[in-house]
């Protein structure tokens, strides 16, 4: 049965003269589970609010929207609330009361439904995700990935037919996204609930999807089973650097047959392709040898007296000039190194140098003034004014001179509210804003978080860039492809200490667990490539198998 | 075994606010003893030991109002010694103590109201009242979390800048006031989203029900009835005037006919009600289990 059926949708909003839609056309049967992808601004978003009724847009539209055979405008409004269910990307303000189980009734006593079927659909619903033990909690305490599944059952508690979904792990460390995917996966299984899906972190999802559509610039490109879009897709296509590690390899080494989407799929059908002839690429040259920017020294910290040692004994150093990327778990203490760099805690004991100077030794201010700063991990915390210009020149009036070697152009940004602009724009501006302080050491806590493929790049040229000029950048992250593609030095951090610290070509390929997609793709194949270049290079380099 | 805590909040909120009130308004010392006595009892009851400085400060409340008022009130007629050639009199003595009675038994009632009724109860009781209100009420009450928690982390962030010198007044004070102004903004984002969320499942489609972690079961109406059968006894008493009492120039009690037996035994029975229902309940839950 046809769950949803878009045809010639083509929407224009008002004072534009492109539209952000043209002639969409697709359908969607019931049970499906189907991803939208595209880069930022190609009307993802759009495209699912027009398929919402209550969210869609002041906007001129034409074509039509039918949902189980009716078109969108003719249902009920309770009906259209209840059975098209929607989640959005930030966890924090989907949430209305203060309750979680308020919270899951909220949808139901909208609907008018009598106490006792409320009670009865709460207990189900928090029995199926999971969630009785924080029925009665505020849903402030939660973390941000049980605050999205949270999401998930109040709308799922109105039994919709169709879940519309806009980028709904964007904000969640890679555990709880992975923790998502399978929850909406087991509904999509278990009640045949039609799912459309608009991400950009697509490792995990693509192998599930029944179906991809690939959104370019308002149009529906391609169309069909993940295997057959992808092999299509042209291999410099922008769409095709959020891919799965396995899609890419498969263009960039130019491999035949069916496209893999897993990395089983990649061992198993892809690797055996080729020859085996060199297994290794030559290292890095060393670099040369630098003086100490940051050095940790047996540090302990604990944020209260009776608590736990967050930091244990950690001993690490950074050079200057470095991009160091510091990785973890949840909970290991990542973002406490950073406060305690920056001051904002102190460490109960060890020693901390910050470019030979003994942390304690910075009086006043002089450790933020053209020392250390710190962006944090929510950059809309940094902006205070109504314009990007504005919040530079509360820093120094002539920002234009002092940011001219800058590595991006911000003068389009200039006149905007940094509310308004999109995830990557906002941390390149929040980097601009902190460079004008003139750190020499740079802590970045999450920065490519929420961030699709292309912003990340464009972050990661921006930071090599700062890097040129002097920059010494220490990183905390959960993402390890960002890591393993540009960074200098990995350390991982376990239960508040370092225990391992490498360039990323041994790093990554000496772990087993805790490493890239395309490292597992060719253990055992080649050794120490650990990204998708790397690999794709040495397949390249040795050829196709004979036979 | 169901507590008082567990009770309906309505029948709860009811048997508290009138047994108070009624403390509030009678001056005859002897309910007013039974009223703090069974106030000491149901606190004992709910939290247990411990508390001693409470109850120090409580208790100490009609000693120290017997001892001030005579000196500051010169009527009655009975004088016990001089100071300062002001005369100490027994009746401005006892009336102090009494008004401290009456305020340590209040203070007790009120004490036991709040550890009972959470915001969690409190909002169910609005709701009574109005379903609307109280949504609005529970939104702000999580807006205001949500402020809390971002004008920290905004703190912290600007501070990870440097863009404050320490301990320098002027600086705080505009750099609060930025914060502040930011805060508006991020709030009425928030808001945005928030509303999207609240139309996408369907709020303002019609009418609405309101759920509710509480139910009415028979016992609450047990409840409910004794309070206002207690009480109203009471009440009738006291607006007969079988309770008044005069204090001034000579403390005359009033007459102890039947009306006054009955307000007595009717208000001990209205107090004790948490501790009766918890004793029954206790016996109950014994004799049951002891069947295992």
């Amino acid at each position: 049965m046809v769950s949803l059926a878009v045809g010639h949708l083509t929407v224009t909003y008002p004072e534009c003269a492109e539209p952000v839609l043209k002639d969409v056309n697709f359908t969607l049967h019931e049970g499906e589970f189907a991803v939208i992808c595209g880069a930022t601004g190609c009307g993802k978003t759009t495209l699912l609010r027009m398929l919402k009724r209550e969210l869609t847009p002041l906007c001129t539209q034409s074509g039509s929207v039918t949902f189980c055979g009716t078109p969108l405008p003719e249902l009920g409004a309770r009906e259209a609330a209840a059975e098209i269910g929607f989640v959005m990307q930030h966890p924090e303000q989907q949430i209305v009361t203060d309750r979680v189980w308020h919270e899951l009734a909220f949808g139901l006593e909208n609907l008018g439904v009598p106490q006792d079927i409320m009670r009865r659909r709460i207990a189900e619903i928090a029995s199926y995700f999971g969630m009785e033990d924080w029925l009665e909690q505020d849903p402030a305490v939660l973390s941000g990935g049980q605050k999205q599944i949270l999401n998930l059952a109040s709308v799922m508690i109105m039994q919709p037919k169709l879940l519309l979904l806009d980028e709904p792990t964007a904000q969640l460390d890679p555990i709880a996204a992975a923790d998502f995917f399978t929850t909406l996966q087991r509904l999509n299984r278990d009640f045949s609930v039609t799912i459309l899906l608009a991400e950009h972190r697509l490792e995990e999802v693509i192998p599930q999807a029944d179906r991809l559509l690939i959104l370019e610039q308002g149009t529906v490109t391609c169309c069909g089973t993940p295997a057959a879009v992808l092999r299509k897709l042209a291999p410099d296509a922008p769409v095709m650097a959020g891919m799965p590690a396995a899609v890419r390899l498969y263009h960039a080494a130019k491999g035949t047959g069916e496209c893999p989407l897993s990395v089983n799929d990649a061992r198993t059908k892809l690797m055996p392709q080729f020859a085996r002839h060199i297994t290794e690429l030559p290292d890095p040259p060393a670099p040369p040898q630098r003086d100490e920017a940051l050095r940790f020294r047996e540090v302990f910290f604990r944020y209260e007296r009776r608590g736990r040692d967050i930091l244990a004994g950690l001993s690490f150093s950074v050079s200057c000039g470095e991009l160091f990327c510091l990785v973890g778990g949840n909970g290991a203490g990542k973002s406490t190194v950073l406060s305690v760099i920056a001051g904002l805690h102190r460490a109960y004991a060890g020693k901390i140098e910050i470019f030979g100077k003994k942390i304690q030794d910075y009086k006043n201010r002089t450790l933020h003034q053209n020392c250390v700063t710190l962006l944090p991990q929510d950059v809309q915390t940094v902006f205070l004014k109504n314009t990007v210009a504005e919040e530079l020149a509360e820093i120094s009036r002539n920002y234009a001179e002092e940011l001219s070697d800058f590595p991006f152009p911000l003068q389009p940004m200039l006149a905007q509210h940094p509310y308004d602009l999109s995830g990557g724009q906002q941390q390149i501006a929040a980097l601009a804003k902190v460079m004008l302080t003139h750190p020499r050491l740079l802590l970045l806590d999450e920065p490519t978080k929420g961030l699709d493929a292309h912003s990340r790049r464009q972050l990661a040229e921006v930071l090599h860039g700062l890097q040129k000029n002097g920059v010494t950048i220490l990183l905390v992250t959960h993402d390890i492809e960002f890591a393993a593609c540009h960074a200098d030095r990995c350390g991982f951090l376990s239960a508040g200490s370092l225990i391992s610290a490498d360039i990323p070509t041994r790093f990554f390929s000496e772990n087993a667990f805790y490493t890239t997609a395309a490292s597992r793709i060719s253990r055992g194949f080649y050794s120490r490539a650990v990204t998708v270049e790397q690999t794709a290079g040495l397949c390249l380099r040795n050829g196709r198998a004979e036979g | 075994m169901r507590t008082y805590d567990a009770m309906n909040p309505a029948a709860v909120a009811v048997q508290l606010l009138l047994t108070a009130c009624i403390t509030v308004f009678c001056m005859e010392p002897l309910l007013l003893g039974v009223s703090l006595c069974c106030a000491v009892g149901c606190f004992l009851m709910r939290s247990g030991a411990g508390h001693k400085g409470f109850h120090l400060f409580a208790l100490g409340i009609p000693l120290l109002f017997a001892l001030l008022n005579p000196l500051w009130n010169q009527h009655g007629t009975s004088v016990l010694f001089f100071i300062n050639d002001r005369a100490i009199t027994k009746e401005a003595l006892f009336f102090g103590f009494v008004t401290g009675l009456r305020l340590a038994a209040v203070l007790y009632w009120f004490r036991i109201f709040s550890d009972l009724m959470t915001s969690e109860k409190l909002f169910y009781l609005l709701r009574f009242l109005s379903p609307k209100l109280a949504l609005v009420f529970s939104m702000a009450v999580r807006n205001l979390t949500l402020f809390r928690q971002q004008m920290r982390k905004i703190q912290a962030a600007q501070k990870g800048l440097g863009l404050y010198r320490e301990k320098h007044l002027i600086d705080d004070v505009r750099g609060g006031i930025r914060v502040f102004s930011v805060l508006i903004t991020w709030a009425l984002e928030n808001g945005i989203v928030t509303a999207a969320s609240m139309t996408a499942r369907g709020y303002g489609t019609g009418r609405r029900t309101s759920c509710t972690n509480f139910r009415w079961k028979r016992q609450d109406a047990v409840l409910l009835l004794c309070t206002l059968l207690f009480a109203g006894v009471v009440i009738v008493c006291i607006s007969r005037g079988s309770l008044d009492r005069e204090f001034y120039p000579v403390s005359v009690p009033p007459e102890h006919g039947f009306c006054w037996y009955t307000a007595i035994a009717a208000y001990t029975l209205l107090a004790l009600l948490p501790v009766l229902h918890e004793g029954k309940e206790s016996l109950i839950w014994y004799r049951l289990r002891s069947g295992i």
